[in-house]
């Protein structure tokens, strides 16, 4: 396997990208054995000497293996252009042949990391959802090889069968439609951390989020502190640790902030969006330049976001999201990731307008009237199936075991889970205008989906024997993206959405990736 | 409303919800049914097992659950498989499950990636087959048709792979 086929000239990557293997095994293992560490941090720190040195070294021989396991995976990625399509062979331990069709890449971004910026030096990422979960990253070719690279793919990603899109292709002339000042990413950061301060504050969940990345993080930053804690344990008394969670309490609610913002800085500072063609680029980052493309058809949605604090600025951030293998998007797993969606931050009012009507030709985002779901039904369904059972279990408990006062918490409950229900309720809603079909959610903010109607992959409709009684149904939109789900709609408008998807769907032969 | 605006559109357009049901092939029930019975025979011989051993009477309670409970969930999943059904469309393929909790999939021709046509071993004895389609976006089936004859598998999916330019696999 490893002879070089004749005929195809196999490229390594630089030496420098031996970083990258070592940041990226870094990552990994942070990612996987975070407990393991805090679990590690905390022996060491009540270690003795001798036992101190013994991690020590281990630690030591855990830095070797991994920079020679870099080293290694370096030697071992190689990568070759062959007419349309990029191979990659790569793995030290699992050994991979990777052959991806340039019409299957979704996305490819060049990102210039501190350091390869000094040698000349890119990282070229190409995801190419649709064939299996899987990224390339070329870590360290040079930026002017990348830049071409980048060229090459794009023009050969799919055989433009439409002319004026062709000849709109070959006039290419960059046009800025969008930067973002300083003061705005940092807006972009207030808002996107808005839920993670919630949880520390209510620490309850409720609404239609994508709490994930949030939880992740927060998560993260519950070990670093519970490793804190076992830290001040060690060296002393019980006021001195409480006093150490208090500060930290207080720290977390001002930090975290600060840190999302910083955070933001570093990623989007100098924010510009500009098209070229039908590409849009997307060009930002303080230390590290990221350098995005997408093309305009395989958007698949396009999600505005806005949260609490994003509605007090009255800001909306805008995701474009592209098609994406295995997102178990119904599953409520992790969310598709920040690699398959494209991020326009913290967009006034007037500008949303004209950049989802920018994204999706013809659609008029200011015409949406939603139509509601029926409200019996849906909050019936939540107070019966998510409110009353742990409600129920927990008031009864403390009523029946600690004191019978506990009973009062029953209607209080139950009253602010009312109210949720029926904030949530408002926010849902769905409609049809055009060719576009819109799809919001929301608890204090909302989160709506515009998508294109002839973009739907497939359409499922369920009803229970209670919704067949009361005309009504489950919709379920999905999408090459992420899955929609409309509860409890009424079966005519459930009828109505599919039957004019489809016809949008098999009435054309544009294609949708 | 904008949504009432459509309504007119809406309704010259086919109505999926309209479209006759092709019941599974008849072999299909008696498939399902013998499934069953290797799964709830070994069960049920299994349960004698404790009386045997004991030698108690009220041990023997035990079979008759094991036999109501086969009874209820094998005539369950034989009425499920009886109502399953599948229609073809110019355009489309509709499938649709359930004995209470009724589901309707529509899955139009030019977005399926991928067919693929399968049958175990009791399907074989039987002349059946497993019909999946894939689409883009999910990496599960998205949608599973069981209880086709092999032939009548076959014949869709030729239907389909002349519709759209799609992989197939066996």
């Amino acid at each position: 396997m490893t002879n070089t086929d004749p005929g195809v000239n196999w490229q390594r990557t630089s030496p420098v990208a031996v970083v990258f293997f070592l940041f990226n095994a870094a990552r990994q293992f942070v990612n996987n054995g975070l407990p393991a560490i805090v679990v590690i941090l905390a022996a060491y720190a009540s270690a003795s000497d001798s036992n101190q040195s013994l991690i020590q070294a281990a630690l030591l021989l855990a830095i070797i293996i991994g920079i020679l396991g870099s080293v290694l995976a370096w030697l071992r990625f190689r990568f070759c252009i062959i007419d349309d399509r990029i191979l990659v062979r790569s793995g030290v331990l699992h050994r991979e042949e990777l052959s991806v069709d340039f019409k299957r890449i979704q996305n490819i971004s060049i990102r210039e990391p501190f350091y390869t910026r000094p040698f000349g030096l890119a990282l070229l990422s190409i995801d190419t959802a649709g064939s299996g979960k899987k990224e390339i990253v070329l870590g360290g070719i040079k930026k002017d090889v990348a830049v071409s690279l980048r060229k090459t793919i794009l023009s050969k990603a799919r055989p433009i069968d439409d002319n004026a899109e062709s000849e709109q292709d070959t006039q290419a002339d960059p046009s800025l439609l969008l930067s973002r000042s300083g003061k705005d990413i940092a807006i972009y950061g207030l808002t996107i951390n808005f839920i993670f301060w919630l949880l520390i504050a209510i620490g309850a969940v409720f609404g239609a989020y994508d709490f994930s990345e949030e939880v992740f993080m927060w998560l993260a930053a519950k070990i670093q502190i519970q490793d804190l804690i076992s830290f001040a344990q060690g060296d002393g008394s019980l006021i001195s640790s409480a006093l150490i969670i208090l500060g930290l309490g207080l720290a977390m609610f001002l930090l975290l902030p600060l840190i999302s913002v910083i955070g933001a800085l570093f990623r989007h500072y100098g924010y510009r969006l500009s098209i070229e063609g039908e590409t849009y680029r997307k060009n930002s980052g303080l230390l590290s330049r990221h350098d995005e493309s997408l093309k305009r058809h395989k958007i698949q949605a396009v999600v505005l976001k806005q949260n609490f604090v994003a509605r007090l600025f009255n800001r909306t951030n805008i995701q474009l999201r592209v098609a994406s293998a295995g997102t178990g998007a119904d599953q409520g797993q992790l969310p598709t990731g920040p690699k398959s969606t494209f991020l326009v931050p913290a967009l006034h009012p007037e500008e949303v307008m004209d950049l989802t009507s920018e994204f999706l030709p013809a659609c008029e985002m200011g015409k949406t009237k939603f139509s509601r779901i029926n409200l019996r039904r849906f909050a019936a369904f939540k107070l019966g199936l998510a409110v009353l059972p742990p409600v129920l279990l927990v008031t009864g408990t403390l009523t029946l075991l600690v004191n019978w006062k506990f009973a009062a918490m029953l209607p209080l409950a139950v009253g602010t889970a009312c109210a949720a229900i029926y904030r949530s309720w408002q926010k849902l809603g769905y409609a049809v205008v055009g060719e576009y079909g819109f799809v919001r959610y929301g608890f204090i903010g909302t989160k709506t989906t515009v998508f294109p109607l002839f973009k739907v992959q497939r359409v499922d409709i369920r009803q229970s024997p209670g919704q067949r009684r009361k005309g009504l149904a489950h919709l379920n939109i999905h999408l090459a993206s992420h899955s929609l789900k409309i509860p409890h709609m009424p079966v005519k408008h459930a009828n109505a959405m599919r039957d004019l998807m489809l016809f949008h769907v098999e009435s054309t032969d544009r294609p949708w990736y | 409303m904008a949504f009432v605006n459509l309504q007119l559109a809406i309704d010259d357009l086919p109505a999926a919800a309209e479209i006759e049901m092709e019941p599974m092939s008849a072999e299909y029930r008696r498939e399902v049914l013998s499934q069953q019975f290797i799964i709830w025979i070994p069960a049920l011989l299994g349960s004698f097992l404790p009386f045997v051993l004991a030698q108690r009477y009220f041990l023997l309670a035990i079979p008759v659950i094991v036999l109501l409970l086969g009874l209820f969930i094998g005539s369950l999943v034989v009425r499920m498989s009886g109502v399953k059904g599948i229609a073809l469309r110019e355009h489309d393929i509709a499938y649709r499950s359930g004995l209470y909790w009724r589901k309707t999939v529509v899955l139009a021709f030019n977005r399926v990636q991928h067919v693929e046509v399968s049958s175990g071993p009791l399907q074989r004895k039987f002349g059946l087959a497993t019909l999946k389609f894939f689409t883009a976006g999910g990496s599960s089936v998205d949608l599973k048709v069981d209880g086709l004859a092999r032939e009548r598998a076959e014949q869709i999916r030729a239907y389909v792979l002349g519709k759209s330019d799609v992989a197939d696999s066996e």
